[in-house]
């Protein structure tokens, strides 16, 4: 088995899970030796069975899940147009890619309580914070990738006679994909983060966010842990099932963009 | 006004007049590519190009295919003039510059995506180049899965997809090891004697243009203009034996000693090429 073979890289995933709950465990009992600041990993899987049987980590769940699903959709599709916007119009560009870069470094999850005072306290102004979060990453991933499209095959496309909107939609945007997947990864992280800041200020009632404000007031730690695990894992599968479509989409590219 | 050396074939398909091309520098004057070069090629001839590497040979090609805008002299096919990209000619590039995302047959349908040939006709054209450059069988694969062989097969049938009037090649074997490319002239012969197709060949190999070409035209250093018009008279099809005759070989010897005197000579105004 060479080191690159599934198997292996499955064992040392797993060696790792392990061995990162055992300093955990190490930590929380010999060093700390206050659940209340550091509960054991026994007292989170405790405190996650109950939620999950009580139904009540599912229906939080699914609340978060909705707007940070059509959230990050909306922010994709929104950085997906502006990027290629940006990308093929260099005039456009000059103007608006200090305010696209502006956007991205602000911290725009200051926003939300704005937002909820324009968009009230339901789904919208969630969604609108998840999009927000998403939408400049996958701009500015798209437009780095347009830009890096390759001369020699602009030159064929050209030379066969293609106007710019098929050179855009032909060569471009096929190439960029790799590119747009990436901004996207990193547009999906900043999204959890706004799950949890969205449902902070937003008056919600229910949700993966809510779940953990609620559990830090009342000092209940290992709930609160059960709710920042829930959000770990959400990016990482979203962010894997981005690889993997990076992967099938670009097969010819033999490692990430980004 | 014709350059001294370029010949002017009776069935005229492709003109070359007083062809000059010239960079813009930053901190410097323009930078004379090609100057004043001039030549004719005959309906349905092979003529390649050789000359020294910066001499601005694909920059004859690039004029063709609407890449690079000429500062002066005209270009016309039967006649009528070149202008910007044209859909008589087709350029067959360098290595990689298939699309990674499309199959061989979507690779090869691209020009005719582009030019909005129906479907149904384009897939027909599609598999009839698919075979007449010998990848059946490979039509779903992609560029990565190729060798680098077949990637030039590939890049050959898109340009002829389009069915071009004059078919532009540039060194499209130059990455491609000794055997693949010695294999791949033999192909391009065999295609080229079913397709007839004007050809514009341009290598820094005089083997190779002597094996492939009816006519070799010899371009100088920078700034490029022609220096020798050779007719290579052997006769087709020339097949791996035929590298091995005195005939060949005279003709080759001759070229190299043109190259050889020019790389050697006095510069033009340019000196040395740096590039």
């Amino acid at each position: 088995m060479t080191s690159r073979s599934p198997a292996l890289r499955w064992a040392r995933i797993a060696v790792s899970g392990a061995a990162g709950i055992a300093v955990w465990q190490v930590f929380a009992v010999a060093v700390v030796r206050n659940p209340l600041f550091v509960p054991t990993p026994a007292a989170v899987l405790g405190a996650a069975l109950e939620v999950i049987r009580s139904g009540e980590l599912l229906a939080n769940l699914r609340v978060s899940l909705t707007y940070f699903a059509t959230g990050s959709l909306l922010g994709f599709a929104a950085g997906v147009l502006l990027g290629v916007v940006l990308g093929a119009n260099q005039k456009v560009a000059d103007y608006v890619d200090p305010w696209v870069s502006a956007a991205y470094t602000a911290p725009l999850v200051a926003l939300t309580p704005l937002l909820i005072i324009w968009f009230g306290i339901g789904l919208w102004s969630k969604t609108i914070i998840i999009a927000l979060l998403v939408v400049f990453p996958v701009a500015i991933g798209t437009v780095a990738g347009i830009r890096s499209t390759d001369r020699s095959l602009l030159e064929v496309a050209t030379s066969m006679g293609a106007g710019r909107l098929d050179t855009l939609r032909k060569v471009m945007v096929p190439w960029a994909l790799s590119f747009i997947l990436s901004g996207a990864r990193i547009g999906v992280g900043r999204g959890v983060i706004g799950i949890f800041v969205a449902e902070l200020f937003g008056g919600a009632s229910r949700g993966v966010g809510l779940m953990i404000t609620n559990a830090a007031s009342v000092f209940n730690t290992p709930l609160l842990f059960v709710g920042i695990i829930v959000l770990a894992v959400m990016g990482v599968v979203v962010t894997s099932v981005l690889r993997y479509l990076e992967r099938r989409m670009a097969p010819w590219r033999t490692q990430s963009v980004v | 006004m014709a350059d001294a050396v370029g010949r002017l074939a009776p069935s005229t398909e492709l003109r070359v007049e007083d062809l000059s091309v010239a960079f813009e520098r930053t901190g410097a004057g323009p930078l004379t590519v090609l100057d004043h070069v001039t030549f004719d090629v005959g309906q349905g001839e092979f003529v390649a190009i050789v000359g020294p590497s910066g001499c601005g040979k694909t920059t004859v090609l690039r004029s063709m295919a609407g890449l690079q805008m000429p500062s002066g002299g005209r270009i016309t096919i039967g006649g009528r003039p070149l202008a910007g990209v044209d859909r008589r000619v087709a350029m067959v590039f360098q290595s990689d510059s298939l699309f990674p995302w499309r199959t061989v047959a979507a690779n090869i349908a691209f020009g005719l995506e582009v030019r909005r040939v129906a479907r149904a006709q384009a897939g027909g054209v599609v598999q009839e180049l698919v075979d007449l450059v010998g990848l059946g069988g490979f039509e779903r694969a992609y560029p990565h899965q190729l060798s680098g062989g077949m990637r030039q097969r590939v890049n050959l049938a898109r340009a002829l997809a389009v069915d071009p009037e004059v078919l532009l090649m540039d060194e499209p074997f130059s990455a491609l090891d000794m055997l693949t490319r010695e294999m791949m002239q033999v192909e391009l012969q065999r295609i080229w004697l079913r397709r007839r197709k004007t050809v514009l060949f341009v290598t820094h190999q005089i083997e190779e243009a002597v094996f492939l070409a009816d006519r070799v035209l010899l371009m100088s250093r920078r700034p490029g203009r022609l220096r020798a018009d050779v007719a290579v008279s052997l006769p087709r099809p020339r097949d791996g034996h035929g590298r091995h005759t005195p005939e060949f070989h005279a003709v080759v010897d001759g070229l190299a000693e043109a190259l050889s005197a020019e790389l050697t000579g006095p510069s033009g105004e340019d000196g040395p090429a740096t590039a």
